[in-house]
């Protein structure tokens, strides 16, 4: 069996990083200062921040710092997203976007995909929002620097970086152990060559109480109040970029990213674990290059190379976690993924009012065979060409459009791939169809305008990963012959900003047709992909957004939506799709109170929902609470208790028998310098 | 006999067995059915199984009209059926591990009423109940043991160990199935050894006596992977999986099909083979010289075949293409559930006549079927 080393990938990201810098230092012609671009403080709320798109949203580090929210907790504040969890602190979790499912939401850390060749949902629940500038929220599509591809939407978690000087550090405490710890540096090197630097880790015991039902619903006499056991999560993260102004007025950014997480897999509540766990290992290396204006700043040309390795293991052991089959063996199963992408794409506004981008990119992607399973190795190369251009018709009306073209083409190493059912070989990867994406809308109103609004309509695709077409997972056979997931998908929205109120009014109607939608299905004892799934789905997103005094700040969501499985399937068809409820609600008021004080208050409910595609696994209708208070008695210094789930929610239907944390509290100190 | 008589004629025999009277209006068919709930008698219980998504399988029932009831109690996916007498016990299977009674009376009044008991199992995965009077053997596939429980309350009355029989690096034997015959309890045992992929050795039966748990014999099964096995006119038949082949399916070859056990001479061959059946055998049920069979030809496509055990003849029934494992038998009536997309129900077969019973909207599909 291959092994590679964490260690041994830092280093060589490392290395690669040094030489880099090292070249790029040696070829500035001409030392200029540093831009200014601006960075978020560590001050609290500023205020009203006015609404400029319904499809887009940018949360910056104010929305999440001291408030004990996940990655997953936080987008699902925003209408039309919806989480999913299964525990606490560094548990799976996920989220979808206006009805499509989790695992068809692009997920990026500064552009790069973490959507691997597992074609599973990326697991929220690993990255650190201590480590993040800002998260960009695409509900509509996935903009063409990101290659248009997918269907779901993007979101794309911006790393803090080398832009302005400064610092911070955090600390953080909360009950069940949790411990969270972060610093953050940016300094010039030269006047040219600005330092940035992170780390970050956190952890928690999760190790809150829970009513254990035993696995059997219908008796309660054997029903008893349990410890959550096994379920530690540790991660560890790191961040090192240099962004060099060169003489010619380029921009150079060299940054290179490590993390490692490691928790316990408790299993669920009946079936409780002992060592079974799962370790993750990532390293991220970035170079861009970003040029001056051309033609009177009317193009801008930019490039990029990434490279991405992960790795993930899961491992268990039956004596002791009964997970799986009856072997003694020690079990670990999992795979090592690399993914390298160069990238050219370029800005232009040939005319007054016309402006695009074009982006060509490469990516390459292999996935090998890491523990128990015999030797397997995947690998795809896809050629994506993507583009967008607006044309601003009139004073309020333009115009746009994007697309995306896709080639793939898939090799099996030694045409062999692993099944449950045995080993399974051909000759060739089966060929893929070129994809093509697009999507048309308009603008209505400018930047200006009180009323503005945007209508588009878009055919999206994705395309297989690797691992649901060529293997490799216990239990489960692939499908070599699966075809692409697509989906129609129609937005209009129009935003109204109230002149004078410091408030503004948005709303989305969004309608998506899914096709060819991949499930897993199970026939004798194999589960296997298929495209099955076809589904509609009707919704309406509203929020105001509200200062009208200074002292306080008002934020209403509503999302409003019936999504319906339209799979032919006699148990399915007709059926809502799962953990989609119809309704949710979030309301959130902050007030910036005399002597430094803020607080803080949100409620969210939903109306019940299903977690399966039958609608038998049902989660009632709740609502949950949390407030948080800070004080910051310094201009670079704020203190922060919080508590989530107030009222102590912790319902789970007998079939998803994860057990909830119930409520938390944290207690964070930020200072900057 | 008009269809509704045939029908009831069908499940008429199974009826018998618990000396149920009834609702036939000839006399062939004088008694019928099995337990009632309320008016309503029932014919059989079927459990539905979802996909890998749907966690909650569901328990419903037939009448002897042939209908499949609209409401449902909740148990986990893909768990077996088990009948005896007036009871129904319900296997919830791995991860979950549990053996409950319901009461077919009490059925329509809701679970926590219609369950009696319910017996965690840890880890076992039982999956399959042989009744000895007022106890009960369980196979448990992911244990080191058999157990013997009261099916009055659920408690453990004998243990067996059968740890000895895993493969190297296993911990249980995997039993398969079990039969109870003439105070002897045969064991089906797949001893496959969990790597990833999955190795098959040849399938092994061990013979023990019902009433202490004495091993007495041990039969080395002729092909591997066995699945289900039945006596018929006073023979032993085990069915037979194999290997399966690249495309996740089984051959049609002699590696596989339904072998025969001459039980005095402690040898098993093959009786009919893969060739024959067309591919490996998924799910097995017999009754005098007739069988009906699951041939399973490769994912999604698991047919059902009539089999006379005696002329070595196998006969495609048609109009099914994705059976699984859900298959029952009653006096040449076979009932039997199909997963395929859309048709998702169960169907019973006599006289080379396969009717279909209406599922209700939104019913999953079946996967495992117990007679009365």
């Amino acid at each position: 069996m291959r092994t590679t080393s964490f260690c041994k990938a830092a280093c060589v990201a490392a290395l690669w990083c040094c030489a880099a810098t090292g070249f790029a230092v040696a070829h500035v012609p001409d030392a200029a200062p540093v831009q200014d671009l601006g960075v978020s403080e560590v001050s609290g709320d500023d205020g009203y921040k006015p609404t400029t798109s319904a499809n887009y949203t940018e949360i910056t580090s104010d929305a999440w710092e001291g408030k004990a929210l996940s990655a997953a907790d936080l987008l699902s504040t925003l209408p039309g997203i919806q989480s999913y969890k299964q525990g606490g602190l560094g548990s799976f979790q996920t989220v979808s976007i206006r009805g499509i499912a989790a695992r068809n939401i692009l997920i990026c850390v500064d552009g790069v995909p973490l959507n691997d060749a597992s074609g599973g949902a990326v697991n929220l629940g690993s990255i650190d929002l201590n480590q993040m500038e800002k998260v960009e929220v695409y509900k509509g599509n996935v903009p063409a620097k990101f290659g248009v591809s997918g269907i779901g939407g993007a979101v794309n978690f911006v790393t803090k970086n080398a832009i302005k000087k400064g610092g911070r550090v955090l600390a953080a405490y909360g009950n069940h152990n949790t411990w969270e710890g972060s610093f953050q540096v940016a300094t010039p090197v030269t006047d040219s060559l600005m330092f940035a630097s992170s780390f970050a880790t956190r952890h928690s015991d999760n190790d809150y109480e829970y009513t254990n039902r035993n696995g059997t619903q219908y008796i309660d006499e054997d029903d008893f109040t349990a410890t959550r056991e096994n379920a530690q999560y540790t991660d560890v993260s790191g961040n090192v970029q240099f962004r060099m102004l060169h003489g010619n007025g380029y921009f150079s950014t060299l940054s290179v990213t490590a993390s490692r997480y490691e928790g316990g897999n408790p299993g669920k509540e009946q079936q409780q674990t002992k060592v079974a766990k799962f370790v993750g290992e990532s390293s991220q290396i970035r170079y861009g290059l970003e040029s001056v204006g051309y033609f009177d700043d009317r193009l801008f040309l930019n490039g990029a190379v990434s490279a991405r390795f992960d790795k993930n293991m899961a491992s268990s052991y039956y004596p002791l976690d009964h997970i799986g089959y009856g072997g003694n063996a020690f079990m670990e199963y999992g795979s090592a993924m690399f993914k390298w992408v160069p990238e050219l794409w370029i800005d232009f506004t040939p005319v007054e009012r016309l402006k695009g981008t074009t982006r060509v990119a490469f990516e390459w992607e292999q996935a090998d065979a890491r523990g128990n399973s015999r030797d397997w190795s995947l690998n795809r190369k896809s050629y994506v060409g993507s583009g967008d251009l607006y044309y601003h018709l009139f004073k309020y009306f333009g115009l746009g459009g994007e697309g995306s073209a896709q080639m793939i083409k898939d090799r099996l190493d030694d045409g062999t791939f692993v099944q449950a059912t045995g080993s399974r070989t051909l000759q060739k990867a089966k060929d893929r169809d070129a994809s093509f994406a697009g999507r048309l809308y308009s603008r209505l109103g400018n930047v200006e305008s009180p009323l503005s609004g945007e209508v588009s309509i878009g055919r999206f695709y994705r395309q297989p990963a690797l691992m649901e077409l060529y293997g490799t997972f216990p239990g489960a056979i692939s499908n070599p012959d699966l075809k692409r997931e697509k989906v129609t998908r129609f937005e209009a929205s129009g935003i109204y900003k109230f002149p004078g109120y410091r408030t503004s009014f948005q709303t989305t109607y969004y309608e998506s047709h899914i096709e060819d939608g991949i499930c897993w299905l199970m026939s004798l004892e194999f589960l296997r992909p298929d495209n099955v799934a076809h589904a509609l789905i009707r919704g309406v997103e509203m929020e105001l957004n509200s200062s009208p005094i200074k002292l306080m700040d008002v934020v209403l969501r509503a999302t409003i939506q019936k999504t319906e499985d339209r799979s032919h399937f006699n148990a399915f068809d007709g059926k809502k799709l799962p953990g989609e409820p119809d309704r949710s609600y979030f309301a959130q008021a902050t007030l910036h109170l005399p002597l430094h004080f803020d607080f803080s208050w949100a409620s969210d409910w939903r109306s019940i929902m299903y977690s399966d595609r039958a609608n038998r696994t049902e989660q009632p209708a709740v609502v949950t609470h949390r407030a948080d208070l800070s004080f910051s008695p310094y201009e670079k210094t704020r203190l922060t208790f919080a508590v989530n789930n107030i009222t102590d929610q912790k319902y789970r239907n007998f079939y998803t028998p994860f057990p909830m944390p119930g409520r938390e509290y944290k207690f964070t100190i930020i200072q900057g310098f | 006999m008009n269809k509704m008589n045939k029908f009831i004629a069908g499940l008429a025999t199974a009826g018998l067995a618990f000396g149920l009277t009834a609702c036939g209006d000839d006399s062939s068919s004088s008694s019928v059915a099995g337990p009632s709930v309320g008016d309503t008698e029932l014919a059989g219980v079927v459990f539905d199984g979802g996909d890998y998504q749907v966690p909650e399988g569901e328990l419903r029932w037939i009448d002897v009209d042939g209908n499949i009831s609209e409401k449902s109690l909740s148990f986990y996916q893909d768990s077996r059926v088990v009948t005896n007498d007036n009871k129904v016990f319900v296997l919830e299977g791995m991860g979950t591990d549990n053996v409950s009674l319901v009461k077919p009376e009490l059925i329509e009044e809701g679970a926590k009423k219609a369950v009696v008991w319910q017996v965690k199992f840890e880890n076992a995965n039982p999956v399959d109940m042989v009744f000895d009077g007022e106890e009960a053997w369980v196979a448990l596939q992911n244990a080191d043991s058999l157990v013997k429980i009261s099916t009055t309350d659920g408690k453990v009355v004998k243990s067996v160990k059968t740890g000895a029989f895993a493969s190297k690096g296993e911990t249980t034997p995997y039993v398969t199935d079990i039969e109870l015959s003439d105070g002897k309890l045969y064991v089906l045992m797949q001893r496959y050894i969990n790597t990833w992929p999955t190795v098959y050795p040849k399938g092994l039966l061990a013979i023990y006596d019902a009433s202490t748990g004495a091993l007495q014999d041990t039969i080395q099964l002729a092909t591997k992977n066995p699945q289900k096995m039945a006596f018929a006119n006073g023979d032993l038949y085990v069915a037979t999986l194999g290997e399966y082949n690249e495309n996740n399916g089984t051959d049609a070859d002699a590696n596989r099909g339904i072998e025969k056990v001459d039980i005095k001479a402690k040898k098993s061959k093959l009786h009919i083979s893969g060739e024959k059946l067309g591919a490996g055998i998924s799910a097995f049920v017999a009754d005098d010289d007739v069988a009906y069979v699951g041939v399973y030809k490769f994912y999604g496509s698991t047919l059902l075949a009539k089999v006379d055990l005696e002329e070595k003849t196998v006969t495609e029934v048609k109009g099914l293409s994705d059976i699984g494992w859900c298959l029952a038998l009653k006096d040449g009536v076979a009932y039997v559930g199909d997963h395929t997309k859309g048709k998702e129900t169960v169907y019973s077969h006599e006289d080379d006549k396969l009717t279909k019973l209406k599922q209700p909207k939104g019913a999953q599909a079946p996967y495992s079927i117990a007679l009365f």
